[in-house]
């Protein structure tokens, strides 16, 4: 079976009763992108009653200067593709990847044979959480790959899917505490812990049982952005022990200078990073130095908004 | 983590009942996002309002994971309730599905304020009086 694409671009202000007029045509549904002119777009099943419901719809566009509204801004376009399995057809664009020496991240549907020093996760993608598709995640791991040792206590803020929490228990980690500021992604990552079988060493926790429980860590890692991590700096520092580490991702290049020197005022230096496209990690090793707080708190202030397009 | 957007994407479907069928999956498809995932998010979220449309608008990012809010009732569903229409009309000009008074234009109009690119009321007004007498929906005083 055949579908018909109906695209029409219009001024948003007859967006309304374009999507309306699709609908009444027959269309399961509209689509939207674009803003100032907008482009709409429906469905019909290719059928004998296909043509018939096109040209309704035509006249019925046609009308609309008539009711005051702007015209379309053009013809309606019809395009016919085929039917696909569409409840699998997204799964193509995911394969495992392999982000450093160590670990393979691979979603469920996938069969993957590891080699012996490989070490494999499964992560479904889904609602805004990583599936080492990233490449803060990514590096995130390839710097886990290179701290976390047998017995470890880890610790794993803004742990979104979990996926760092699991990287850390996989490479030998003797427990690791997890914690998220919304608690959607606390439940996703219970059940990607579950389905990876590791509920005895990793705990999700609400951040106040966080913040009691995770205490003398060797690893922290704050996968989030720069504005949070700045502000929970003081506490990340006061949570890992000296000689421990932080890993900290989700910083752009415009940040990094300005996060560079809040570790160094939070207690941490060998300061390490890893860069890919415009995404920096650190590393940072924790001494027994204090925390400067008023110039912590002076560094917090100056750090510049990202634009638009960022979520 | 910060993350960059690939898309924002309006769909208009009915409350409870997508599928992967077009427009859902063709046009969410490309984009690699994890189709059952959103269709059960969205039918779970919508099923009190079984038998209306209700819009949401999707946020796909660059790592093709997503976010979703589902918005008020569109114009059109707001305005043949009001009324009494099941479906707007194929031909406006000489088939009507109904009439509906200017204040109960003015009610849409204010429901539906946040999502139309209009200044102020009058300008909403205008845009759904004519969404309206498209559908073959008459205002009256």
């Amino acid at each position: 079976m055949r579908w018909a694409e109906i695209t029409i671009s219009c001024p948003s202000e007859t967006e309304e009763a374009v999507c309306q007029a699709l609908l009444d045509a027959g269309c399961g549904g509209t689509m939207t992108t674009g803003t100032g002119p907008v482009s709409v777009q429906g469905s019909l099943p290719e059928d004998e009653y296909l043509p018939e419901k096109l040209q309704t719809l035509r006249d019925r566009l046609n009308t609309l200067p008539d009711w005051g509204l702007a015209p379309v801004c053009s013809e309606p376009g019809v395009q016919l593709v085929d039917e696909q399995d569409w409840a699998e057809a997204w799964k193509k664009h995911y394969k495992p990847v392999k982000p450093g020496r160590i670990l393979v991240v691979k979603p469920s549907w996938e069969v993957y044979a590891p080699n012996p020093e490989e070490k494999v996760l499964a992560l479904d993608p889904g609602m805004a959480f990583g599936t080492g598709g990233h490449p803060t995640t990514r590096l995130c791991m390839e710097f886990l790959e290179d701290t976390v040792q047998e017995g470890m206590r880890v610790a794993d803020i803004g742990t979104g899917s979990g996926i760092l929490s699991i990287a850390a228990a996989l490479l030998g980690a003797e427990h690791v505490w997890a914690t998220d500021s919304d608690s959607l992604p606390r439940r996703i990552a219970a059940a990607n812990i579950a389905e990876n079988q590791m509920e005895g060493k990793i705990e999700v926790l609400e951040l106040d049982e966080f913040y009691q429980q995770a205490q003398q860590c060797d690893i922290v890692t704050a996968n989030i952005v720069a504005n949070t991590i700045l502000e929970l700096l003081p506490q990340i520092s006061g949570m890992v022990k000296t000689g421990g580490a932080v890993i900290v991702g989700g910083i752009v290049e415009e940040h990094r200078d300005l996060l560079h020197r809040a570790l160094a005022l939070a207690g941490f230096e060998d300061i390490q990073e890893k860069t890919e496209d415009i995404w920096v990690c650190f590393l940072a090793v924790r001494t027994s130095n204090p925390v400067n707080m008023p110039e912590l708190i002076n560094l917090s202030r100056s750090l510049p908004p990202l634009g638009a397009n960022w979520a | 983590m910060a993350k960059k957007i690939t898309a924002v994407v309006k769909l208009q479907l009915s409350a409870g009942k997508a599928t992967p069928a077009p427009p859902v999956g063709s046009t969410l498809g490309p984009y690699g996002i994890n189709m059952m995932e959103f269709i059960k998010g969205y039918n779970e979220k919508t099923a009190a309002q079984v038998g209306t449309v209700i819009p949401v608008e999707i946020t796909i990012f660059e790592d093709r994971s997503f976010t979703f809010i589902t918005k008020t009732p569109p114009a059109g569903e707001l305005l043949k309730k009001a009324a009494g229409a099941d479906k707007g009309s194929g031909r406006p000009n000489k088939e009507k599905k109904g009439r509906i008074t200017t204040e109960q234009l003015r009610q849409v109009a204010e429901m539906k304020m946040p999502d139309l690119n209009a200044n102020d009321i009058e300008a909403a007004m205008r845009i759904l009086a004519g969404t309206a007498r498209s559908m073959g929906i008459d205002i009256v005083q």
